[in-house]
């Protein structure tokens, strides 16, 4: 059943896709990839940041991307508490490897709880004049519910490379990756670097919830069913590398497109996670790690 | 669940009843399921159904579940030019695959079977005009004739005027009139054998034909109901987006099976599209 047509839009919703991919995970590739924080509470602040964008948009109608972007200021300072009290209960005494995930998890099930409370366990969706629209080229047709968090994400993984390549803080987070030693010589305080870079992965899942709510509908415990991609896509990407988290979004979007359309959508998970088995194996730091990263 | 005494089988008995009269009479369908328990269960009693009657499956496969978008599924389905689609999926798969059919069109006449999620409330006023010519199962919709039940009007009035405090479904349409019969079962057994003994109060619900507000309940000898009450409904002349109360007046959501019950005749998905 193989065709031009079938092909050149398997592509298409592919590289859309992987957008959708790398504005969940880009966030993860800072706490994650940068700060070796095994933050498995990401996902569940983007539902968090979705069902924030869900109650501003059922009620007064606003658009959940600007929601997004507005709450991403509140979401910084969230995430700037929350790795105050990991740093000063776990990370200074050492045990944050078991007792910091066990950190995370519990943060989890509060937030999944606390949503519950407040909005049961029924779907809820959003309405944006988008969502229902269709760019159409010839037979390649652009669904407009996956573009506008394509174009989304990709300013928000630019905006975010450029921010930890060319500014001080951001070079400052790289620093805390590969030498942290090295940085408190230099007289920075790598804790209070390591907090700023925490509330800005933080910040991104308000954005990305924003970006979910549009694609899929919500309940609290929706997060869970991306956790295992997320962190595949940081790993698959190099950690701490912002493009890689892009590039390995994309080759999981395009490869779960193309597997779904020629082969069937029970493979793509397959054939995916295996791409990710086959990276590693012949560059285990990676697509874009850096040499001698053994994190991987 | 009224599935009725084989349950994987009997659940889409009724809409495979309901797409066979279609004119012309389908001849081929297309499967696709989420890939976990219940979904795949559907699905294989749903292609045990199409071999019974002789239909040609074009398109047999599974997704995972948390997929975000459906549309290479509903592109390589259209590729195989099914007169069917028979999609058994979770609320997450459900939306985003009327989405994609919404998106990618399709020249199915027949199109849905065991959708979850399409009955609530959320789902229902989210997709809206999206869901004409759907035909799914259900348990329960407000159509004149499931006036049949006795008590269920006024359960349903009870139930939507505490459900938004409880943060429960609004409409409740879907599960509160089971949930409320399967405790009035529940309720009778345990007075009537008049002590918590658990092999005395199964002994008396396989024995016993109760009354409950979705009607008469008997068990068969496996323990599913004797008689299947499934619905298949076709949503038909919805005209809002992002409007509730639109579900709850009759004709949006026409009973087509079982025939005792039936409020419409079915019509194809792309006349209703």
């Amino acid at each position: 059943m193989f065709s031009f047509e079938l092909l050149i839009n398997a592509i298409v919703i592919g590289i859309l896709l992987g957008g959708f991919y790398a504005a969940l995970s880009i966030g993860l590739s800072i706490s994650f990839g940068l700060l070796d924080i095994v933050n498995i509470a990401h996902p569940a602040f983007i539902i968090l940041g979705a069902f924030i964008c869900f109650v501003f948009n059922s009620h007064y109608g606003i658009d959940p991307i600007l929601m997004g972007i507005i709450f991403s200021p509140v979401f910084f300072i969230f995430g700037l508490l929350i790795y105050r009290i990991y740093y000063e209960r776990f990370e200074k005494t050492g045990a944050e490897a078991l007792r910091g995930l066990a950190f995370f998890f519990g943060l989890m099930f509060i937030i999944e709880v606390i949503l519950i409370m407040f909005f049961g366990v029924d779907f809820q969706m959003v309405q944006a004049g988008y969502t229902d629209f269709k760019a159409t080229f010839g037979v390649v047709d652009i669904p407009f519910r996956m573009f506008v968090p394509f174009v989304f994400a990709m300013l928000m993984a630019i905006g975010l490379q450029w921010f930890s390549s060319r500014t001080f803080f951001g070079r400052a987070m790289q620093a805390v990756a590969q030498d942290s030693l090295a940085l408190r010589l230099m007289g920075i305080d790598p804790a209070k670097i390591k907090t700023i870079a925490f509330g800005i992965s933080i910040a991104t899942c308000s954005i990305a919830g924003a970006l979910l709510v549009i694609v899929i509908p919500i309940e609290p415990s929706v997060g869970r069913l991306y956790i295992g991609q997320v962190f595949a896509i940081v790993v698959l990407g190099g950690l701490g590398s912002q493009s890689g988290t892009l590039i390995a979004a994309m080759l999981l979007g395009l490869v779960e497109s193309l597997i779904t359309t020629f082969f069937g959508p029970s493979w793509s998970p397959a054939v995916a996670f295996g791409a990710l088995i086959l990276v590693l194996a012949f560059k285990p730091t990676g697509i874009l790690g850096r040499v001698g990263d053994t994190r991987g | 669940m009224p599935s009725g005494p084989n349950p994987a089988v009997d659940f889409s008995r009724a809409w495979f009843d309901t797409v066979m009269a279609l004119d012309p009479k389908p001849k081929s369908i297309a499967f696709v399921a989420a890939d976990a328990e219940f979904a795949r269960n559907l699905k294989e009693g749903a292609v045990a159904n199409a071999k019974r009657i002789g239909l040609k499956i074009t398109y047999n496969k599974n997704y995972k579940p948390g997929t975000p978008d459906y549309t290479p599924i509903i592109r390589a389905i259209n590729a195989t030019n099914p007169d069917l689609i028979y999609v058994a999926s979770y609320p997450n798969g459900s939306v985003g695959i009327v989405r994609a059919v919404s998106e990618v069109g399709t020249k199915a006449r027949g199109f849905g079977g065991g959708m979850v999620g399409l009955q609530f409330s959320g789902i229902m006023k989210g997709l809206g005009p999206k869901l004409n010519g759907i035909l799914n199962y259900d348990f329960y919709v407000p159509e004149p004739n499931m006036n049949l039940y006795p008590g269920v009007t006024d359960l349903l009035a009870r139930y939507q005027k505490v459900a938004p405090s409880r943060k429960v479904d609004p409409l409740g349409y879907y599960l509160a009139p089971w949930s409320y019969a399967y405790l009035q079962v529940l309720g009778d057994a345990v007075n009537a054998v008049g002590k918590i003994d658990h092999a005395a109060i199964a002994k008396y619900i396989h024995a016993t034909e109760f009354s409950t507000v979705v009607g008469k309940v008997k068990f068969g000898k496996n323990g599913e109901w004797a008689n299947g009450r499934t619905l298949t409904v076709q949503w038909q002349n919805i005209k809002k987006k992002n409007d509730l109360q639109q579900f709850t007046k009759p004709g949006i959501r026409k009973i087509m099976s079982p025939a005792a019950f039936a409020t419409g005749t079915v019509k194809p998905f792309s006349a209703l599209r």
